[in-house]
């Protein structure tokens, strides 16, 4: 049989394409695909939209992707902004920035240090993200942890270690924090309609429903229900309305 | 006719599985998002499941996960088929379809079969030695199955099979729908064809 002849692909400056299949993709400028892209590498330092699907083993956003269709990556590195109209899949997913999908994100690890944002359900075997997380379906996965930062909102996180915690600015942030008392008058919290998991840990949450085998309430939180099978942990700031333990 | 629904809550109990387990199995695909029912109680949100669906799938993923790795137990449960081509004779060596229902269909035992050859043959065996049907009958279900093949492999179907004064009568619906019928009617049998795919992958899943 003979052999595909891929080649690679470079773009300067500002250029529309049809789409197709290529080895490396790189991006200095504005490109624009109007069908599916399929690549072993793309990297995009600019503005990158693609009407179609993307297919990529590697990608790295230096700037700016939106992509119509679904999205299909090993890894995918966003060092800037990405919106995906549908699903994206990706094996790992590391974001230094924006995330936005208005599908699903299914994904082994991600790595976040930014903004997640998901019209659909979210799935990961482990999740970490520092900074603001906005689902509005389902956050599921194995190991979770997030640092708030923003106003996060999740519809429903369920998995095994779940932790929700207040994001400490540290070094000269910190001062700054505690001398306009920040974390008094812009209290941060992260709105969760309901929590499922083997061991909780919550902070700065405002929850309707936490069921779990451990469960422990940090400082400042709200939780309507806590139905919990083996322990209960309470910190005194924190309100609960109601509570059982399961036998 | 709606099927009986298991809480959560109770589930993990009766199944000893934990929240973890459930939503790993969840997101592997190991159990279908349909049949997550989110229904609002006092409490708040409460899930429910339909009751034997989950409780024999949580069985056999129990008993599968020690030797098969999670990721490899998405196959057998969903509804894609494999890409398999297995001759007449391998068939009648696995002794899963028995050998005089693969004579009476296949007289060249060198005949290479697909997936879904296998399938339906896997279903008409099962109901000819339960006794449900006779071989006239299935040579019907059979060719049904194979004129209607593309669309049944794009959705979950059941198969209705109905005697009316010994007349025989089969169906193909779509899975869950209500199928109402007179009084002077047996429904002989009524199975979904997404079970027998499972339990065919389980049967070959030395070969696959």
């Amino acid at each position: 049989m003979k052999e595909e002849n891929i080649e690679d692909l470079r773009i300067h400056g500002h250029m529309v394409l049809s789409g197709g299949k290529y080895k490396t993709v790189k991006i200095h400028g504005r490109a624009v695909f109007q069908s599916d892209l399929i690549s072993e590498v793309t990297k995009v330092h600019g503005e990158t939209k693609i009407e179609g699907n993307i297919k990529s083993k590697i990608a790295k956003i230096f700037g700016s992707i939106d992509i119509k269709g679904d999205s299909d990556f090993k890894t995918i590195k966003v060092y800037g902004f990405c919106h995906s109209s549908l699903n994206i899949n990706s094996d790992e997913i590391k974001v230094h920035g924006d995330l936005r999908s208005d599908g699903n994100v299914n994904c082994e690890i991600i790595d976040a240090y930014g903004k997640i944002k998901a019209k659909g359900n979210f799935n990961a075997d482990k999740f970490y993200c520092i900074g603001e997380v906005k689902i509005e379906k389902e956050l599921n996965a194995d190991v979770l942890t997030i640092y708030n930062k923003g106003n996060s909102k999740v519809n429903l996180i369920g998995g095994s270690i779940i932790n929700l915690k207040k994001f400490l600015p540290g070094g000269f942030h910190k001062i700054i924090h505690k001398l306009l008392l920040l974390d008094k008058w812009k209290r941060k919290l992260f709105y969760v309609d309901v929590i499922e998991g083997d061991e909780i840990y919550i902070e700065y949450t405002k929850a309707k429903v936490v069921r779990g085998k451990s469960i422990t309430i940090g400082e400042c939180c709200e939780v309507d229900y806590i139905e919990y099978y083996d322990v209960l942990n309470k910190n005194g700031k924190s309100i609960i309305k109601k509570e059982l333990k399961i036998k | 006719m709606d099927k009986e629904l298991i809480s959560k809550k109770d589930l993990l109990e009766l199944t000893g599985i934990s929240y973890g387990q459930l939503y790993r199995w969840k997101r592997k695909g190991l159990i279908p998002e349909s049949w997550f029912i989110k229904k609002s109680s006092y409490t708040g949100q409460e899930t429910f499941f339909p009751k034997s669906d989950i409780l024999q799938r949580i069985e056999k993923i129990k008993n599968l996960k020690d030797e098969v790795q999670l990721d490899e137990l998405v196959n057998y449960f969903s509804n894609i088929p494999t890409s398999i081509e297995i001759s007449v004779e391998e068939i009648t060596k696995l002794n899963i379809i028995s050998s005089y229902i693969l004579k009476e269909f296949f007289k060249d035992e060198k005949i290479k079969l697909n997936f879904y050859d296998l399938l339906y043959l896997f279903i008409i065996d099962r109901k000819i030695n339960d006794g449900d049907m006779n071989i006239e009958e299935a040579r019907i279900l059979y060719d049904i199955l194979l004129k209607n093949h593309n669309e049944i492999i794009n959705k979950n179907y059941e198969i209705i099979f109905i005697r009316k004064m010994g007349m025989p009568f089969i169906f193909i619906i779509s899975s869950g729908s209500i199928f109402i019928t007179e009084n002077h009617l047996k429904v002989v049998f009524r199975i979904d064809i997404q079970k027998f795919v499972e339990e065919l992958k389980l049967n070959i899943k030395e070969i696959l």
